[in-house]
Formats: structure tokens, sequence, C-alpha cells
């Protein structure tokens, strides 16, 4: 197959509640501003917390169709570990996983595997390259842990993962996100950055 | 503001394409995955001086939109596909008469359920009703066909029907905004025939609506919206429509095959242009029709393709499901005879291995859904009188429906909007053991209240659970006729649900709140005692708020101040509250069950459910 134009494809994904959708917005509007085109995919409806999330954001020039094809995600985005795992299938040969630390076992489920034993199939895949953040932790020093979505904005900033500026992610962060919250996201921005900036030194 | 490009949800460039219209009236029933078009016009409905309504139904929303567009006002109406079905009695009959002022009827498809029962394709609305049929590709397509169809609409005096799929409707996408219409509001009703559709009338309108049949089939030829890109020499001709042409034109320019196929992109599905379909059938001499679930322009292709040529379509093209890129690019190689050269992970099957160790995360209730918590006293009540494995419950369509998964396995039935009471008219007559219907508040409104009557009526016998959590909560916080909001928010009567149960004529209603498990297992056992001596209709309304619409509401991020916490000395590991009642905040880990802050709303529930007292609320941050 030919290489396709350059157009950054992400799958973003996790659990409802984890504020997957506002993420996504974030990203494209960020991107639009940067004078790229944009589309996510998006999931709305049944059920509003607690069942699994899945985005498709697509930037760059000529984007046309909404859906990401297998095998040709540069990133994959997960604000879970057990969702990570549902949607890898979705990464090229060499993309990025960039990982929430954080596992929720669904309602009802018992299992076996703690969250080390899957980061450690995570990483014993040499297909693509894992990058680990916690972004509750980070979160809940600021008092709010509704905000790890935007630590993961920023992180992915931060590790040049995503052709945009600081300023368009600002500026999209105000388009899209509640005024009420706007200096604790940008904070968390920050934040997610600075640990993105020190994977793009190593 | 006209000019900026925004990026905007399929749904709100239908809603900005109908507000550059010049919209009068906007009126919908929410429904998954429509609700986002009125939600849009709502917030500029002031502004703009746009009527706008949450009707009850979708067939009275039809109609408020109809009684305006026959005043010749511009009107939109929206809905989900299985939503038309209610209208359809409406729609069939404007099918006949026509309309006087713009009237743009949206049917949002959702191919693949993501949230519905089924995956219909409306366009085969337009085959049965002579309303001519019109699918978008993309956001900006959207925005600016809506628009034109008001134009179109008045010209033929048709209502139109605009087809959406979930993935033009939730997908964001780039939209240069246009200028506003301003229109001079005439409102006057013209006294015609057609709006009166007698036999005598019909036989006549008939003929009429043939004939605008072949009218707008004309005009469709030379309809900007359709494009067709044909040099001549190409192997194949791919037809396709909506979503479906995105797909195509990456597959193709994946398969770097672009040069060897022709391409025609009908956005007016019905009727569809001959002529030009003919010139491109006839130039290709082979077709492929590439569309999402029936084979709608496939039957309106093979009928005027001429002997010789080979149409491909379903055979190819799967009739169930959502189309995607790597189905199209399947489908394009088959046709061509070639074999795509597939991209994929050297450690493929250990990610396939990986995939299979973890556990599906279906959607649940939200913790602190008053919904859990009736569902968990229904669970006692049936078990303590012994009915556990004898009662029918007949389910409806809302958050509620997901009683049907475990740990409460309760629903038998969920078959389309207010059929929990329908139904449970037919199961009481014939069955032994105890019915119960069990409804939400705002589908009780849309479709529940004359079946309860038809079953006073007729002496059915069931308990009845009205679930009232105050909202349409799975589209997002919708008002409904028993909130004393409209979709203003301005004030309006609050019709009470006891109220209508009682003027409906029913004796035993009870109003619980199902957040007090006790009383709630008392009252259902009552209920149920009387259906089963009196052989009569019990009622009772499970009130209290949905839990995410009222911390939304009030700004705050959990209903008590107070931490529920779990003391591990007094657990025993029972699991009563994470395998029966469970709370996705209750989470058992490595032998140890703990609450999730994160998680928790503050519900004080799950303390009532703990029968070693384990759970407790310890002093708030």
């Amino acid at each position: 197959m030919k290489m396709r134009r350059k157009c950054v494809n992400l799958i973003i994904t996790g659990v409802g509640g984890q504020g997957i959708l506002a993420l996504s917005r974030v990203i494209g509007e960020a991107a639009m501003k940067e004078g790229y085109q944009a589309k996510i995919a998006e999931v709305h409806g049944m059920a509003q917390r607690g069942g699994s999330l899945v985005t498709q954001v697509r930037i760059g020039e000529g984007v046309k169709s909404p859906l990401i094809p297998k095998f040709t995600a540069d990133l994959l985005v997960s604000m879970e570990v057990i969702e990570s795992i549902r949607y890898l299938e979705y990464l090229k040969p060499n993309g990025h996983l960039v990982l929430n630390r954080y596992m929720l076992v669904p309602t009802g489920i018992q299992m076996a595997l703690t969250l080390e034993d899957l980061l450690r199939s995570l990483t014993s895949l040499s297909d693509y390259k894992l990058l680990l953040i916690d972004a509750y932790e980070i979160s809940s020093k600021l008092g709010e842990t509704r905000v790890a979505n935007m630590v993961i904005f920023g992180f992915l900033l931060g590790g040049a993962l995503l052709p945009i500026s600081k300023n368009s992610a600002i500026e999209a962060m105000k388009t899209v996100l509640p005024p009420k919250f706007e200096l604790v996201n940008i904070k968390a921005f920050n934040e997610g950055y600075k640990v993105g900036l020190s994977y793009r030194m190593e | 503001m006209e000019g900026e490009t925004k990026l905007l949800l399929g749904n709100e460039a239908i809603a900005r394409g109908a507000i550059e219209a010049g919209v009068d009236v906007a009126t919908s029933y929410p429904g998954t995955p429509s609700t986002e078009i009125l939600e849009t016009v709502i917030k500029v409905a002031e502004k703009y001086g746009i009527y706008v309504e949450w009707s009850v139904n979708e067939k009275v929303a039809l109609e408020v939109a109809f009684g305006a567009s026959i005043l010749g006002l511009r009107a939109l109406t929206s809905m989900k596909h299985v939503g038309l079905n209610v209208a359809a009695d409406t729609f069939m009959s404007l099918g006949y008469s026509g309309v006087n002022g713009g009237l743009v009827i949206v049917s949002a498809d959702d191919p693949g359920c993501h949230s519905s029962q089924n995956e219909q394709d409306n366009r085969l609305y337009g085959l049965l009703s002579y309303v001519p049929v019109y699918e978008p590709s993309d956001q900006q397509e959207a925005k600016d066909l809506t628009k034109d169809l008001f134009t179109i609409s008045e010209r033929f005096k048709t209502g139109v029907l605009l087809r959406v799929t979930t993935r033009l409707s939730h997908t964001r996408g780039p939209v240069k905004l246009g200028s506003i219409i301003r229109r001079n509001r005439t409102v006057e009703f013209p006294r015609e025939w057609r709006w009166t559709l007698l036999p005598v009338n019909a036989r006549k309108l008939k003929k009429k609506v043939l004939h605008r049949l072949k009218e707008l089939s004309e005009f469709h030829e030379s309809f900007d919206y359709n494009r067709i890109k044909l040099d001549g020499d190409e192997d194949l001709g791919v037809v396709t429509s909506g979503t479906s042409y995105l797909y195509v034109l990456d597959a193709l320019e994946l398969l770097g095959v672009e040069d060897q196929v022709a391409l025609l992109k009908l956005t007016s599905v019905y009727p569809i242009p001959i002529n030009l379909v003919k010139k491109f059938v006839n130039t290709v001499g082979r077709l492929l029709i590439i569309e999402e679930v029936e084979p709608f322009l496939e039957l309106q292709i093979k009928n005027i393709a001429p002997e010789g040529v080979e149409v491909l379509g379903k055979e190819l093209v799967p009739r169930s499901g959502e189309l995607n890129v790597d189905v199209v690019i399947n489908v394009i190689s088959k046709a061509l005879g070639i074999k795509p050269k597939l991209i994929t992970l050297p450690s493929k099957v250990r990610i396939k291995e990986l995939k299979s160790k973890i556990p599906s995360r279906p959607p649940t209730l939200c913790p602190g859904c008053p919904h859990r918590a009736l569902f968990y006293s229904l669970k006692i009540a049936l078990r303590e009188m012994k009915l556990n494995n004898r009662a029918v419950v007949s389910g409806d369509i809302g958050c509620y429906t997901l009683g049907y998964f475990p740990p409460y396995k309760l629903i038998d039935t969920t078959i389309c909007m207010g059929a929990s009471i329908g139904l449970a008219n037919g199961l009481s007559h014939f069955l032994d053991g105890l019915v119960i219907a069990v409804i939400g508040d705002s589908t009780f409104f849309h479709a529940g209240m004359s079946a309860l009557a038809n079953a006073v009526y007729n002496k059915a016998s069931f308990l009845l659970i009205i679930l009232d959590n105050f909202t349409t909560a799975m589209t997002g916080f919708q008002p409904h006729p028993g909130t004393g909001y409209t979709a203003t928010l301005s004030k309006t009567k609050r019709i009470l649900i006891e109220k209508v149960l009682e003027g409906l004529g029913i004796s035993f209603i009870e109003v619980v709140n199902p957040y007090n498990i006790k009383r709630t297992v008392n009252v259902i056992k009552k209920g149920i005692n009387h259906v089963l001596e009196k052989r009569e209709i019990a009622a009772i309304v499970s009130r209290r708020p949905c839990v995410i619409y009222e911390l939304r509401r009030r700004g705050i991020k959990r209903l008590s101040r107070a931490m529920f916490q779990v003391n591990p000395e007094k657990c025993t590991l029972c699991l009563i509250c994470t395998s029966e009642f469970a709370c996705p905040a209750i989470i058992l880990e490595h032998g140890r069950v703990y609450i999730d802050p994160k998680l928790c709303t503050g519900c004080g529930v799950c303390v009532q459910v703990c029968p070693l007292g384990a759970i407790k609320p310890e002093a708030g941050q």
C-alpha cells in the first residue's frame, strides 16, 4: 500500500467519565488553530459512565474518512490499561502507545491479572513505543482528578507527539473546556507537558 | 460568524444549515444519534426567534413541524431512525398532501446498532412515501445541503428526508459557516383541499405525487451535490453515497487504484437521476455499488441498468453492520481482482493473545444511579416472595434496559418505546404468574400512556414501575412533560405521573425514593400482593433524580460531603456489594473491597446494602 499524505491518526480510549471526549475535542480544536484539518469520530449515548469508550482523531491535510484503518494509527492514547489492549491492533508499526498508569477492573469481574502484569505484557511487545504516565497521581496533587485528561494532553505536546504549538493548545482548551476549570486544566496541562519533555530528552 | 471555519459535529452542522436557512420551527424527541440537532438549535432559539420544542414523541414532533409548514413557515424535525416508525403515519400522509413552507425531516440512522434496537435503513421510506431522500457525506455538505433542502422542499412542495448516520452525526469536521437568511415571516392558513385526505382527495393526490417524483428525478440530473469522476477508460465504476463515499476515497488512495476506478457519489439517493446513472453505467460497463446496510441504490440501479452490465453490490458488501475503510479496501480489491498488501504488526499473534485475556466492558449503570437501587430492591422483593424465577419483567428503552445484564438479570423483554406496558397487556392476560412492566418517565409520556389506558380498560393485571428520574437521561438530560420545564428551560405546567395514573383509574399508586431500600422493598411487595390478589394493576413511581443530572445541575462532585469507606475489619468479603449491588465505585482487588473516591457519587445506598455495617461515611474533605 502507498504511504498516505502527512496525516496524524490518533485512537483515544478509556472508560466513560475519564474525559475522553473533551481530550479528543481539545486536540481537534488545537489542530484547527494550527491550520490543519481535523476530524473526530465520537461515541455518544448509552451509559454516561463506566463503559468502554473510544474516539478516533485525524489531523492533517485532506482528511476524509472519520475512521482509521487498523494498523495505521500513529498514536494510541489510553486513559486506562485494559482499554489500551482492546485497541492495540490499530497502532501502526513503531507507533506510540501513550498510557495512563491506571487500571479499572470492569464492575463485577474478578481479574487475576494485575496492572503490573498487563504493563509487563505491553512492554514485552516490541512493535511500538510504550510511554507511561501516571496522570491521576499528578491530577490528585492538583486537587482535581478530573483534569487527568489534560495532563495527558500536555504530555502529548511535551513529548512532541503532535504537530501542535503550546499556544494553540491553550487556546483550544479555553474554547472547549468550562471556564470554571480553566486554571486547573492549564496547570494539569503544564504538569503533563513537563513529563512529556523529559521523555523527549531520553 | 459567517466565513469562519468551525469544528462541528455532523448534528451541529445540520442545525447550522437550518439556522442559515432561516428556520422558524424546530422539533424533536431525543434519540441517539439525532439529539444534538435540536440541542444546537435550542442554544440560539431566542436570538433568532426560532420556536423549539422537545415533543412527547416523534409523531407529535413531525405534526408540530408540519402544522407550521402548512402556514408557510420553515420547519425542521429530527429523530433517530426508529423514531420515524413512530411518526410514519403522519409521514406517509404528508407524502401525499405535500407541504407549504420548507419542511426538512432528519432521520439519523444507526448502522451497527451503536445505541438502537435495529439498524433499519430509512432511505427505504422514500420508496414507500414518495418523499425525496438526500444523504450528505461530510459535515460541510450536511450544513450546505440542509440549508438548500428548505428551498427544494418549497419549490416542489414536498417534505424532504435528510438521512444521516451515526458516523456523520457524531463526527466533528471542519465547516465553513455561511450567511443566515433573514426571511419575512408571514403566516396564513392556505385553504386547500390537499390538507384533507379523504379518499376522493387522496386518489387525486396520488397521481400528482407520481408526477412530482418524475420532476424530482429530472431535477436531480444536474443536482450539484452529486459528484462524478469519469474518464471513460476505467476498469470499474463505483457508485456510493453518504459516509461510504469517504471510505471509498481513502480505500482507493491506500490501494493506489484511483485511476482504475470511476466514481459516482449520489447525494440525491431517491429518486436517483436516471440519465446520469445510465450514462455512468454505460461508460464503465462494470459496476460496484458500495452502500451501508440495505441495497437501496442497488435496487434502483439494477432496475435501469441495461442487460449485459455487471452490477456488483451486496454479494460483496456486507448488509449488516457499518462499513469502514478496511471493509471497503477488501470489497474493491475483490472487484478488481487484486490482493491488497496488508500492513501488519510483527507480534500480531501475541497482541491477539493478550486481547483475549482482558474482560469486555459493557455499559453499566453509573455509580449512584437510582435504577440500580430500584433493581436491587426488586430482586430482594422477588426473592423474598419466592417469585424470582417466575415473574416476567417487560422492559423498555432507556438506561434501565441495562437491568438485563448481570448481576440484575431482571429485564426479560425490550422491544421498542412504550412496549413494556403494551406487552405486559398481552403477557398478563395469559400468564398465570406475575408480570412487571418497567418504564422510564420520558418513555411513559412518549408511548406508555395509551398502552396503560388500554390495560385499565381491558382489565390487564401487572405491576407497573415507572422510573422517574426527572429527565431523559440516556440521551443527555432533556426535559419532558413530567419535569415542569420546556426545551428552553422556561417553566411550564408539570404533569405529575401519579396524577396521570389516578386519572387513568388505577387504585394502587405509591411513590418511593429508591435510595431507601427497606421502604422500596416493602412497597414492591405490597404492590405485588395487590396484583396477585385483586388481579388488577398496581403502580409504583420510583422517584429520584438521575445522579449525573443532579450533580451537574447543582455543580457538585458528590451528593454527600462524606466519603464512604469499607472497614476491612468488619468486611467478611461476602461480596453482596460488588456482586449483587454491583456499583462500579465499589472495587474488589487483591482480596480487598474498597470504594474508589474518583467514582463514588456519595449516594450512600451501599451503607444499607452491607449486612455487616462495614460501609460507613467518614468525615468529608
